[in-house]
């Protein structure tokens, strides 16, 4: 395979701090003390034994929470986002705030008006001013590409909490989280991506990453005109994973499915309701479907939910959604923690319970 | 007056250069000027000149500037030629973006004294702009619009901030 070019010409304007090694597919400690001082725009920046690591740190946050409640205590994160959240800002804030360090915010729509109120701030010149007065930046904005542009004007580390349709790097590690909690491993997986593939930033994410991570091979299911995009494509190409395009969901699962990666449908795509129900049927996760589905199978969803899973299938012991929420608190801790620098002792770079209970 | 065996345009020297008169293009039959000292972009895709212009950053109100456009080609069906006059260097790297096969022949005193093949840059900045209208680089003023290289032999870029594939 060959080795992919997308990261590769940006990193060095990405970097604040030191540089990074290549990629084992081991948990990489000595590198991922390479991550302070960095921006985070895209997984892609970073190895797969550096993502390791911070799965095994999240792990290990999670066993000893009160050891790191006062590791970034004076440290201040703030959140500009440019469009609405819940999950992602929450889950931000809310890891700082664990970290014992303190948030401050914007909300705003494309920008932030300048005195007169007239014109309105472009990213690199809010960027600039923001990362001069705190330690770290998380940024949510509409447009693609819009966290490249924050990195290449802060002083201080950046992390994309979403780029309109583009990216969103930390809920992939969420989704990757929750996945290595279940199943102990992110190779030689199958792998169901279902649904809107075209604008669902989360599965962009979570493909080209996970396709990184191990041989896997993905199953990609949805609507013609809703495919997965070409440069996402183009990560699977690049790596030792393969895809597959044209079953569908029923006979996926039929045929055994390691993992179902569920994003719905936008019925604004649609021109009646009704059509839009139909469609979205097509490709939703139902009791019925779920009971030919492998019953080691792992359900995962970016969030939120319209109707691409029935809320009869919430109990089943396969559906980590909600778990993943979790997951994401914990990784977005190890991640903060290791672009500010925060130490960790050296076995939560490796850490696993599943390990520890055997 | 030299002359590239690939290169259907055969500049003249002499009484006729001096009083600006045209000669013919080798093959294609198109009157066109001496390149006497510049250089020449040959093998560009039949379309392309003016884009590369923009490209280059060359304005043609400024340069002295010679376009043949969708001329016959022997190796590519049909082709555009650039005949720059008193310009020794452009950007190989967005020559290739343009026009991957092209060839760049330097001129000086009527002979050609240099001819590379363009190759493309793994990074390329501050070239053309990137189609996605959702990208930030549509609505941030002042990025410079960056592609990546993802296809060497097709010369395929993708935007550095939205990974859209550039069309060229």
């Amino acid at each position: 395979m060959t080795e992919p070019l997308a990261a590769g010409p940006l990193d060095s304007s990405l970097r604040v701090g030191r540089t990074i090694s290549s990629s084992p597919l081991a948990a990489d400690p000595v590198s991922s003390s390479s991550l302070v001082g960095r921006s985070l725009t895209a997984l892609d920046d970073i190895t797969p034994g550096q993502i390791l690591t911070l799965l095994h740190r999240a792990l290990w946050i999670d066993a000893h929470r009160d050891e790191v409640a006062h590791l970034a205590d004076a440290r201040v994160m703030a959140t500009l986002f440019y469009e609405p959240s819940t999950r992602t800002r929450l889950s931000f804030e809310t890891a700082m705030m664990r970290l014992g360090g303190r948030v401050v915010a914007f909300e705003g729509s494309q920008g932030s008006p300048s005195a007169s109120g007239q014109t309105v701030e472009t990213i690199h010149d809010l960027i600039a001013e923001v990362s001069r007065l705190d330690d770290l930046i998380v940024i949510r904005h509409p447009k693609e590409g819009s966290a490249r542009v924050a990195a290449f004007a802060s002083q201080v580390p950046v992390i994309n909490a979403g780029d309109g349709s583009h990216r969103h790097p930390t809920q992939a590690l969420a989704d990757i989280a929750e996945l290595y909690r279940r199943r102990h491993t992110l190779t030689g997986l199958r792998v169901g991506v279902v649904g809107d593939l075209v604008r669902s930033r989360s599965a962009h994410s979570f493909v080209s990453t996970l396709s990184r991570m191990g041989a896997n091979r993905f199953v990609l299911i949805g609507p013609a005109r809703r495919r997965l995009p070409a440069w996402v494509r183009g990560t699977i190409d690049a790596s030792d994973s393969t895809y597959c395009e044209g079953l569908n969901l029923p006979r996926a699962l039929d045929e055994g499915l390691d993992v179902v990666y569920m994003t719905h449908l936008d019925p604004a795509d649609y021109p009646t309701a009704a059509q839009f129900e139909r469609v979205s049927a097509r490709y939703a996760l139902t009791p019925a479907r779920m009971a030919i589905a492998p019953t080691d199978m792992v359900v995962l969803d970016p969030l939120p939910r319209l109707s691409e899973i029935d809320t009869a299938v919430d109990d089943d012991p396969r559906a980590a959604y909600f778990d993943e929420v979790h997951a994401g608190l914990l990784v977005r801790m190890a991640l903060i923690a290791a672009v500010l620098g925060l130490d960790l002792p050296e076995q939560a770079d490796t850490f696993t319970p599943w390990q520890e209970e055997d | 007056m030299a002359e590239s065996a690939e290169n259907p345009i055969t500049p003249v020297t002499g009484s006729d250069a001096a009083e600006g008169g045209a000669t013919t293009a080798a093959g294609a039959g198109l009157p066109v000027p001496a390149a006497v000292d510049g250089i020449i972009i040959d093998h560009i895709p039949a379309g392309g000149a003016l884009r590369l212009l923009d490209y280059l950053g060359i304005d043609p109100t400024e340069e002295q500037v010679t376009l043949v456009m969708n001329t016959a080609s022997g190796r590519y069906g049909t082709k555009d030629i650039v005949i720059l006059e008193n310009i020794f260097s452009v950007r190989g790297e967005v020559v290739a973006l343009v026009a991957p096969k092209a060839a760049i022949d330097v001129v000086k005193n009527g002979v050609i004294v240099s001819k590379t093949e363009p190759e493309p840059a793994r990074l390329l900045e501050g070239v053309g702009h990137c189609w996605n209208q959702e990208c930030v680089t549509n609505c941030e003023r002042d990025v410079a619009p960056r592609f990546y290289l993802v296809d060497e032999k097709k010369v395929l870029y993708r935007c550095a901030y939205c990974d859209s594939e550039a069309r060229i």
